[in-house]
């Protein structure tokens, strides 16, 4: 059968009414779960699991499509109102999302992130789709050495990203890369900084780290503060002209849209760091690409701030399938699970699935449009009605959003040091906040400083003890020029803004 | 005597009401690593038919998987250690990586040795594989390099792991372990990246990661080699039979202590989920054709061996 008319029948199994049901029914749950701190795709593709047994195959995939497709699109949500990134990748949303919500302009940043999303979703596929057949070569030039790199260029993006707190942003993530440090070693199996407690084996864990430091410190915050998030704006004004407005804005900045994507579809096929460091990249390239004068706004609220990053995390979605159906191996918790989805209805992830397997595959990636289409009109259509929480008074939202998130910190291993975790970890999110320190680089820490370690154990491993294999291989040539490039842009901003104010003072 | 005898009967008869009704809940069915992996996919493919059975016999409850993931299994199997041995909480051991302090005389929080086996699940025999482009064809060339052997592997307590270091120690060959790595996917494909030099799949593994032809299929550690590897050689053709016996057994177990009427209801839900048709057919299709159902006694036996095997060489992995 030529591949057109896999792609047809691919659609019409996608048509038929239990398979739209099924992946309606994943976009309502992946829409649900992405926007509760702490319930993210991994949870709700882990709950779906024993429903999923009696199903064939094609719906079962085209229900976990629906969920994978539509968590990213709710997560820039939180992200937004409250600050709180539903996942890592939507941790640099919150830098210009939030400021935007403080202003009154939810509306318009969901509505821009929405779009993005969608937009950006559909430019990931179109990637894996190209992709099919080299994604062996693509898989096969990553190693060690290059995830060693990225992880630099990560953190270096991550805390560019934040400006004139550079050096601040580093505090906070070399805090993050502490963190990461707690639990059991891979190398020596000894159990790190435990302090004899059997909760930290396996060191913190993410979800109810990043619950604490972002949405439990931020409504410390609230509370302490009075009020509600937005300070100006009218709640008049947040209907849905304003998210159709932010609609129209990624194809007006449509150049940071395919950017992000672009991004976010290459970097996002590696597994680990992809989808976060994507996200950061795309940011971090979104501030260098303004001009100058714009520059400044970025952290105040500027919606390229939404748009570069949120079109990147969405396209990941796409990349990330590639390392996960070519070689079965996870790019995420998420497509672990989904892997194990895969294996559980006889299908065999590796070299060959693209040829045995190929029908199911196509309608994977069918739905997975469609359920990114059908996320962001959901989520566009009611953005409207999720922005005003901005102007609820803080007696009212603070216990409210406080409950969910505890909820979520210990709904996820039913564990109730998870929420003691968040408790404290909220804590020390409101005294970074305080001191003026940007918390951005410590969701980025936790998730890379683990990656950080192993590859650079891997690679003088294999370099025996020589970093000199990092000049071996062209890939890690090209991401050390670009860490190089990163810092030399830092170095001439810092020295340009200088002098800026040195002749301004004269 | 008789009398004796008779209210003894009566008082074992009164003592084990609760028994007879078992199960009496739902029952948590622990995997000891995270959602995904092959204990998790094999669990939870049973799952289902275990439900199945007791259904049948009028039991209207769930086996719920509970994954628990840390410190390489071990938090997992100190949890069912001290869970309540009425049959309720059960779990899925790996060995030998379960069996790492038994085999190294270290505390591991748990007594691998205390628990109440059920049932044998599966077993899995290793394969020996290079990357076909590469230098490496036959296991004369591995052992006539003239440096150590760089081998990928995810950690010291991964079975794979401990299989190499036996089999390269047996024939005096030098090993440098690259850690970190997070499956046996993924170190099988540093492998053809050019990471290191070989990597030890069990055999189902083997048989996917080797369906394109990337690999160089040296050795099958099993007194039988798969008809699949023609051309590989097993400890008995190299003249260490005893490799032939290195395996990863998986096997369910319940708390210490738990009786023999409850283990042997598990084992009848277990044995029917296992050799249930549809589960045979998905472990052919996957490549997990190694299920098994060995009774309680016998899976007790199979892992203690494996064990004491394994112990032989407990300098390996201190």
């Amino acid at each position: 059968m030529d591949t057109l008319a896999i792609i047809a029948t691919a659609w019409s199994d996608l048509l038929q009414p239990w398979s739209m049901f099924y992946l309606i029914l994943g976009v309502v749950i992946g829409l649900v779960f992405g926007v509760l701190p702490g319930l993210g795709g991994t949870t709700a593709l882990a709950l779906l699991i024993p429903f999923s047994i009696g199903m064939t195959a094609s719906d079962a995939i085209i229900l976990m499509a629906g969920v994978m497709a539509s968590t990213p699109t709710s997560g820039a949500v939180t992200a937004i109102l409250l600050n709180t990134p539903g996942t890592a990748p939507n941790a640099a949303t919150t830098l210009d999302g939030y400021p935007l919500a403080k202003q009154g302009k939810a509306g318009l940043a969901i509505g821009a992130a929405s779009m993005a999303s969608g937009v950006g979703g559909i430019l990931g596929i179109i990637f894996l789709i190209a992709m099919i057949p080299i994604t062996r070569e693509i898989v096969l030039m990553f190693g060690p050495p290059e995830f060693f790199l990225l992880t630099i260029l990560g953190l270096i993006s991550v805390s560019l990203s934040t400006g004139a707190k550079f050096l601040k942003s580093l505090v906070v993530g070399a805090f993050g890369v502490i963190v990461s440090c707690v639990g059991y070693h891979f190398v020596t199996g000894e159990i790190r900084f435990s302090g004899g407690l059997d909760y930290l084996w396996d060191g913190f864990k993410l979800v109810p780290a990043m619950i604490g430091f972002f949405a439990v410190s931020e409504m410390i915050n609230l509370w302490a503060k009075g009020g509600s998030i937005s300070e100006g704006g009218d709640m008049a004004k947040v209907n849905l002209k304003q998210v159709l407005q932010g609609c129209w804005l990624p194809f007006k900045h449509w150049s940071v849209t395919l950017r992000g994507s672009a991004i976010g579809t290459g970097v996002g096929a590696l597994p680990g760091v992809g989808g976060t460091v994507a996200a950061f990249m795309a940011y971090t390239l979104a501030v260098a690409s303004a001009k100058p004068a714009d520059r400044e706004s970025f952290g105040q609220g500027n919606i390229i701030g939404v748009i570069a990053p949120e079109a990147s995390n969405n396209a990941k979605e796409g990349g990330a399938l590639v390392p996960t159906l070519a070689f079965g191996i996870p790019g995420s918790a998420e497509m672990a699970v989904f892997l194990s989805v895969l294996v559980l209805h006889g299908m065999v992830p590796g070299p060959t699935i693209m040829t045995e397997s190929i029908d199911i595959i196509w309608i994977l990636i069918l739905a997975t449009v469609v359920s990114g289409i059908l996320a962001s009109a959901i989520t566009i259509l009611t953005a409207s009605s999720m922005a005003k929480l901005t102007f609820v008074d803080s007696k009212t939202l603070v216990p409210v959003v406080l409950a969910f998130a505890l909820i979520g910190s210990y709904s996820l291993n039913n564990e109730f040091l998870d929420v003691v975790a968040a408790l404290g970890f909220g804590v020390i999110g409101f005294i970074f906040m305080r001191l003026g320190f940007p918390r951005i680089s410590f969701p980025l820490a936790l998730v890379l400083a683990p990656i950080m370690e192993t590859s650079y154990y891997q690679t003088m491993k294999i370099g025996d003890g020589s970093l000199g294999i990092l000049f071996d291989r062209t890939p890690s040539i090209v991401i050390f020029a670009c860490i190089i490039g990163c810092l030399l842009y830092f170095l001439k901003g810092f020295v340009f803004d200088r002098n800026v104010a040195s002749s301004a003072n004269a | 005597m008789r009398l004796f005898a008779a209210m003894l009967a009566l008082g074992v008869a009164f003592a084990t009401p609760a028994q007879a009704s078992f199960p009496e809940k739902n029952i948590e069915f622990v995997i000891p690593y995270g959602p995904g992996g092959g204990f998790d996919t094999l669990t939870r493919k049973m799952i289902p038919f275990m439900e199945e059975y007791f259904a049948k016999k009028g039991a209207d409850i769930s086996v719920v998987p509970v994954n628990m993931p840390g410190a390489g299994g071990a938090k997992a199997a100190t949890y069912t250690t001290r869970a309540k041995p009425d049959g309720h909480t059960i779990q899925i051991f790996n060995i030998p990586g379960h069996g790492v302090s038994y085999i190294t005389g270290s505390d591991g929080g748990f007594d691998i040795t205390r628990m109440t086996w059920i049932t044998q699940v599966g077993v899995d025999t290793y394969v020996l594989m290079t990357s076909a482009s590469g230098p490496f064809k036959t296991l004369d060339n591995l052992i006539n390099v003239n440096r150590d052997l760089k081998i990928p592997e995810i950690g010291p307590s991964a079975t794979s792991s401990m299989a190499n270091s036996i089999v390269w120690s047996t024939l005096n060959k030098g090993a440098d372990f690259i850690y970190g790595y997070k499956s046996s996917q993924e170190y099988a494909t540093a492998v053809l990246r050019g990471d290191g030099d070989l990597t030890m799949a069990v055999l189902g593994s083997a048989k996917r990661y080797n369906k394109a032809g990337d690999y160089n299929v040296i050795a099958h550690f099993s007194e039988q080699i798969d008809p699949e590897f023609p051309g590989a050689l097993n400890g008995a053709a190299i003249g260490h039979p005893d490799l032939d016996a290195v395996n990863l057994l998986r096997v369910v177990a319940g708390p210490p202590g738990m009786s023999p009427e409850i283990t042997n209801e598990l084992h009848a839900a277990l044995k029917y989920a296992v050799e249930h048709p549809e589960l045979q057919k998905w472990a052919v299709e996957t490549q997990n054709n190694a299920v098994s159902s060995a009774t309680p006694a016998a899976a007790d036996a199979t892992v203690m061996r494996a064990l004491n095997l394994y112990k032989q060489f407990s300098h390996l992995f201190k």
